[in-house]
């Protein structure tokens, strides 16, 4: 005990030297009490450790990008009207971040009182901002742990509107360690000159994380909810300048090379993805107009009346008088938003989409938000009368009414909304019926059908008609001209004015040229209509072949049993078993053909694409064609492969039978048109570059070089008519689409098809090219 | 004469049951399928008057046909039923359907192989005569084995005890009494059906180093100098193998040297020299391949090969230690010969083809 007593004597010797020298170390006094008090015998106190911090910022922020955000709904809640963010070096850790508002900042009282005290009472005392009377969006106390959480020193630079200058606190989190209590743990605090009217600077240094663009949009997809993208109008802000909340905006930087890059703000993620803007207005007298104005559709602001009789656009309205509102209109579409900005603005819509009902600049609620439909926008969008987006998730936008005596508009006792009277209705009605034109507007100018009972809608006009009348309209234009310059030329002297004369010969040129070329697009338009429809037909063509084929398979059995049967019996008849031979032999090459036509159909039942070895389809068709190329007489050599693993880019098989017999069937033509006999045909694959290739060769007739280029076109075929031999029935010979086919499977894979210089011994060489598997873009 | 009935609903069948009669060594009855049940025991009855059974894959497929099952488990309730009746009942099950069908349906349910003692495609030009003389000899050896009741040595006419015993080790067992078609799937897939303890013909050419194919003496020399090495048990008239470890012996006895140590060419001379039969060619490399150590044959090409210059291909099943693995040439391997037609390197080789490609490109070959 005595011990003990000794103890504090001891303490408060030292407690009271150190008070009366000149420069007391204020850290030391605060030890000295807390000891003193720590050995009070009759009282015990709750003492706080400093690593509580550390502690606290962990449990109450949890991920960074949600910290960041705390720390811009502070600058908000601070009545900001824009709070910059600039990543400074911040792809890797250890960057820094600058949080930079305009608001009304802190007063060294309020920085010692609020920021630096723990579970401060303020925001609970306080819930509405001082200046704009926002509705506070930042947590409780969140704000120092967001910014210990984020980096490891802190720099606060903040000043107010009246002061004379700055405060600039620093602070270094890694100082509150374990096992010290908190109170000693001090911050230096410095008057620095003011830097700006007002506003508080954070600069986190040392940041625990790096930041990609995309954590710092998410960011601000998080405060997304204190965009008030809407400045209300600007009269009512020089007039209520103190009171009004003006909007509040936050833009977001990088910093690399001492050049700000702009990551992101609320024009670029936002607004200028707008489809329309809609504005509208009750004047004085009553009389409601809108205007509409859409860059995405190139149309220049225009104005329309509405009234509040629905078939008469000039009847007045009688309560909402001075009302104003602006509504950005979004139509989620990614022909209309790019990809990367759609999901977010959507999903930001989605809970904060709609129109804003601000009474003497004050936002009401529970006006637009999530779930409240106070326009009736989504339970029209229900009823699918009119057909274009128009629920409450397509726009964002406000309406404002000046109601200074609340006379007109009558607050709910419970204070939640106003009540629905007649002038309520009428603002409804109006609001209403002025978005719904304006999105009918907009659908009319993106050529869609607006509304289900929409009479003179039709579907877009032929775009070949809209220019045939066009150029029509031009010769017409041209005509009238002229004839004015006849009759003036009459009056005047010739030479008078040579420029325009030179202009309107070569607008004269132009539009010859315009119908020349006109014409020769409506010829090619009519052949390809033509190769469409022989291609359909050639298709059904196909599939009736398909289930031929699979049909006849049954009887093939039974040919091969009877057959056999058929030889044993009549084995000692020479000229009747040379007819079974015979008969055996054709449907042996038939069986062949059957089965090979079988297996390509029912490749092509799968139509997944796979890799292909050249080989494995050469040998194949090498196989199949076995037969009918020794009754041609023709020597279809061992083909030959330059390299191994000639592995084609993903196709159907069945595309290379297609390939082969096309290429066969004319070199069958050729050897048959050059007489020789035998035929010779010889294929030869390889690699080249990026490609594998394939050379298909033969001995018949060869192709002039000036038709090489043109045998692929679609109903070019090389034969006269008097060479086609009344037995030539191949497939698809007669409908000059075979190498066209050929060409369009080739090429719809990346590859090429051309007539090249013939291999040695040979007349004639086709040459595909396909990106081989190791060149396949993904 | 062996009878087979023939369970079929579809069109083709009729010339299938012709074909296999025309051969005129077997006769074959068909008969559209019934209902499962009725079917089972219908079977059974007339198994009295017949020898085996051919069942269509898919007995559900004839749009007016009662039945809707498929083969499988009809042939599985007609092997359990043998094995409670103590074998009575037990015979060939022999399983016939088109290509595509055997695709879908059959190739994956590995579990129903084993119910059907050979299969037989009825697409393209069914091999009559052949698929005949297998019919036959199963018959005829279903009826040997109920007979020999499992005394080994008698099926397959030669002492097992001395032969690896690892090939009998799961149906030498006292114990038990298995029915005959476990032997009959054992004979026909494991001795007769793999390279191994037996070998057929062409393996045995390919051993002796000839083109049998285009030597006039062939037949003479393996009447009369390999004969005692033929298989003589059961199924032997419908699977022609010779036993691989006289061959060997043979050889040694009547040329007095190690076949193993002599070429292709240097096995075929010194069999004409010992023989007097000249008529022997001696077989020729397959392409890209440089060793006469002939042992096996290329599947692709079908001639002799040193498997040193093959790669393994992948079959169904595993060979088991005392089976030999089948090869494919280095030639048919690096141009994917017969690949088309299901043959396929064995993933275990795969790294060693992609080196020798590699080499092969760098010699320019």
């Amino acid at each position: 005990m005595e011990n003990l007593a000794d103890k504090i004597k001891q303490l408060k010797e030292q407690l009271k030297l150190e008070i009366s020298k000149e420069n007391s170390n204020n850290n030391l006094i605060l030890q000295l009490t807390n000891e003193i008090a720590k050995l009070d015998e009759n009282e015990v106190r709750f003492t706080v450790d400093a690593g509580i911090i550390n502690r606290l910022g962990k449990e109450l922020v949890g991920r960074h990008e949600t910290a960041v955000s705390e720390l811009v709904k502070n600058a908000y809640d601070a009545d900001s009207l824009e709070v910059k963010l600039i990543f400074e070096h911040a792809f890797q850790p250890k960057g820094t971040l600058y949080i930079e508002d305009d608001g009304v900042g802190m007063t060294r009282e309020q920085l010692i009182k609020g920021f630096m005290r723990l579970s401060s009472a303020d925001k609970i005392h306080t819930p509405l901002s001082p200046r704009f009377k926002r509705i506070r969006a930042g947590r409780k106390g969140i704000g120092r742990f967001a910014t210990q959480r984020l980096g490891e020193k802190l720099t606060i630079i903040t000043q107010t509107v009246d002061s004379e200058s700055a405060i600039k606190v620093e602070i270094d989190w890694n100082k509150f360690q374990s096992d010290m209590d908190l109170l000693t743990v001090s911050n230096s605090i410095q008057v620095v000159p003011k830097q700006k009217q007002e506003g508080t600077l954070l600069i986190i240094k040392d940041l625990r994380e790096g930041w990609t663009d995309a954590m710092i949009k998410r960011v601000f997809r998080y405060t997304s909810d204190l965009l008030q993208p809407f400045p209300l109008s600007k009269s009512r802000k020089k007039e209520e300048k103190k009171r009004t909340d003006p909007g509040f905006r936050s833009t977001y930087f990088r910093n690399d090379d001492s050049e700000l890059k702009r990551i992101t703000d609320d024009e670029d993620a936002f607004f200028n993805h707008a489809l329309a803007d809609i504005e509208g207005y009750v004047l004085d007298d009553g009389q409601a107009c809108w205007s509409l104005k859409s860059n995405k559709l190139n149309f220049k602001e225009e104005v329309f009346f509405i009234g509040k009789n629905r078939e008469d656009e000039t009847s007045k309205f009688e309560y909402i008088k001075g009302v104003h509102f602006k509504a950005y209109y979004f139509i989620y579409l990614s022909s209309l938003i790019p990809n990367q900005q759609l999901s977010f603005i959507r999903d930001v819509a989605n809970e904060k989409g709609g129109i804003r009902l601000y009474r003497n600049g004050f936002r009401v609620l529970p006006y637009a938000e999530t779930g409240n439909d106070w326009l009736r926008l989504d339970e029209s969008s229900r009823r699918r009368i009119i057909l274009a987006p128009h629920s409450n998730n397509n726009f964002f936008g406000f309406v404002e009414i000046t109601d200074k005596t609340g006379v007109l508009y009558e607050e709910t006792s419970s204070r939640e909304g106003l009540i629905e009277n007649t002038a309520f209705n009428e603002l409804v009605d109006f609001l209403n019926r002025t978005l719904v034109s304006a999105v009918i507007k907009v659908a009319e100018l993106r050529g869609t059908k607006s509304t289900t009972t929409q009479k003179d809608w039709k579907k877009e006009e032929d775009p070949t008609d809209v220019v045939d009348s066009a150029i029509s309209e031009l010769d017409i234009i041209i005509d009238e001209e002229d004839q004015k310059k006849t009759e003036e030329g009459n009056e005047q002297f010739e030479d008078s004015d040579t420029h325009e004369r030179k202009s309107s010969q070569r607008l004269k040129d132009a539009v010859k040229k315009i119908k020349e070329g006109r014409d020769k697009e409506k010829e090619k338009i009519k052949n390809l209509l033509e190769e469409k429809s022989m291609l359909r037909v050639l298709a059904g063509l196909g599939l009736v072949i398909g289930e031929f084929v699979h049909e006849v398979k049954r009887f093939l059995p039974a040919f091969h049993t009877d057959t056999t049967y058929l030889k044993e019996i009549v084995k000692d008849y020479p000229e009747a078993l040379t007819r079974t031979e015979r008969l055996s032999n054709n449907l042996k090459s038939f069986t062949t053909y059957t089965s090979y036509f079988d297996n390509t159909i029912s490749q092509n039942v799968l139509r997944e694409l796979e890799v292909i070895e050249l080989r494995d389809v050469v040998y194949l068709f090498e196989e199949v064609i076995k037969t009918d190329s020794i009754r041609s007489y023709i020597n279809f050599l061992p083909a030959k492969f330059g390299d191994f693993d000639l592995f084609t880019t993903p196709m159907h098989k069945s595309e290379w039978a297609s390939i082969l017999f096309n290429l066969y069937t004319n070199s069958k033509k050729a050897i048959r048109r050059a007489e020789k006999k035998p035929g010779e045909i010889f294929v030869r694959c390889g690699r080249e570059n990026t490609s594998v290739f394939m050379c298909f060769s033969d001995n018949g007739d060869g192709i002039p070089i000036e038709n090489r280029s043109r045998v692929f076109d679609a109903f070019f075929t090389t034969t006269s008519a008097a060479s086609l031999s009344s037995s030539d029935t191949d497939a698809m010979s007669g409908t000059g689409l075979g190498l066209k086919i050929v060409k369009d499977i080739v090429e719809s894979y990346g590859g090429s098809i051309v007539v090249t210089e013939p291999d040695q011994g040979y007349s004639t060489t086709v040459k595909i090219l396909i990106p081989s598997k190791e060149h396949t873009q993904s | 004469m062996m009878k087979y009935i023939y369970i079929d609903d579809e069109d083709e069948s009729i010339a299938i049951r012709d074909g296999l009669n025309d051969v005129k060594t077997i006769h074959v009855a068909l008969e559209k399928p019934k209902k499962f049940e009725e079917q089972s025991q219908d079977l059974l009855n007339k198994l009295k008057a017949y020898d085996g059974i051919i069942l269509d894959l898919r007995l559900d497929d004839h749009p007016q046909s009662e039945a809707r099952y498929t083969a499988p488990p009809l042939a599985q309730a007609l092997r359990s039923l043998a094995a409670i009746n103590q074998g009575i009942g037990d015979c060939p099950i022999v399983l016939c359907s088109t290509d595509a069908k055997i695709k879908k349906s059959y190739i994956a349910d590995q579990s129903s192989h084993d119910l059907f003692d050979y299969k037989f495609s009825k697409d393209h030009e069914p091999d009559f005569p052949k698929i005949v003389l297998k019919l036959d000899s199963l018959a005829k050896g279903y009826r040997e084995l109920y007979q020999l009741k499992g005394d080994l040595s008698s099926i397959i006419r030669r002492e097992f005890q001395k032969l690896d015993s690892r090939i009998f080790e799961r149906l030498y067992n006292p114990e038990v009494n298995f029915p005959s078609h476990e032997y009959a799937r054992f004979l026909i897939k494991e001795l007769l059906g793999q390279p191994g303890p037996l070998i057929n013909e062409k393996l045995l050419a390919a051993r002796l180093g000839i083109d049998y194919l285009a030597s006039p003496g062939w037949r003479s020399l393996i009447e009369n100098f390999f004969d005692d090495g033929v298989y003589k048990g059961v199924f032997s008239d419908g699977w022609r193998r010779w036993w691989a470890d006289t061959v060997n012996d043979k050889f040694k006895s009547i040329t007095g040297k190690r076949l193993s140590g002599l070429k292709g060419p240097e096995r075929v001379n010194v069999l004409i020299n010992v023989t007097r039969i000249a008529e022997l060619t001696p077989a020729k490399l397959i392409p890209r391949c440089v060793s006469y150590n002939f042992s096996t044959i290329c599947e692709f090409y079908k001639q002799p090969l040193d498997p040193l210059e093959g790669f393994r291909i992948m079959t169904l099943k595993e060979p088991k230690p005392w089976q030999e693995p089948r090869y494919l040439s280095i030639d048919a391997a690096v141009e994917r010969k017969g690949f088309t037609n299901g043959l396929m390197i064995h993933p275990s080789e795969s790294e060693r083809l992609e080196r020798i490609k590699t080499q092969l490109k760098a010699e320019g070959k």
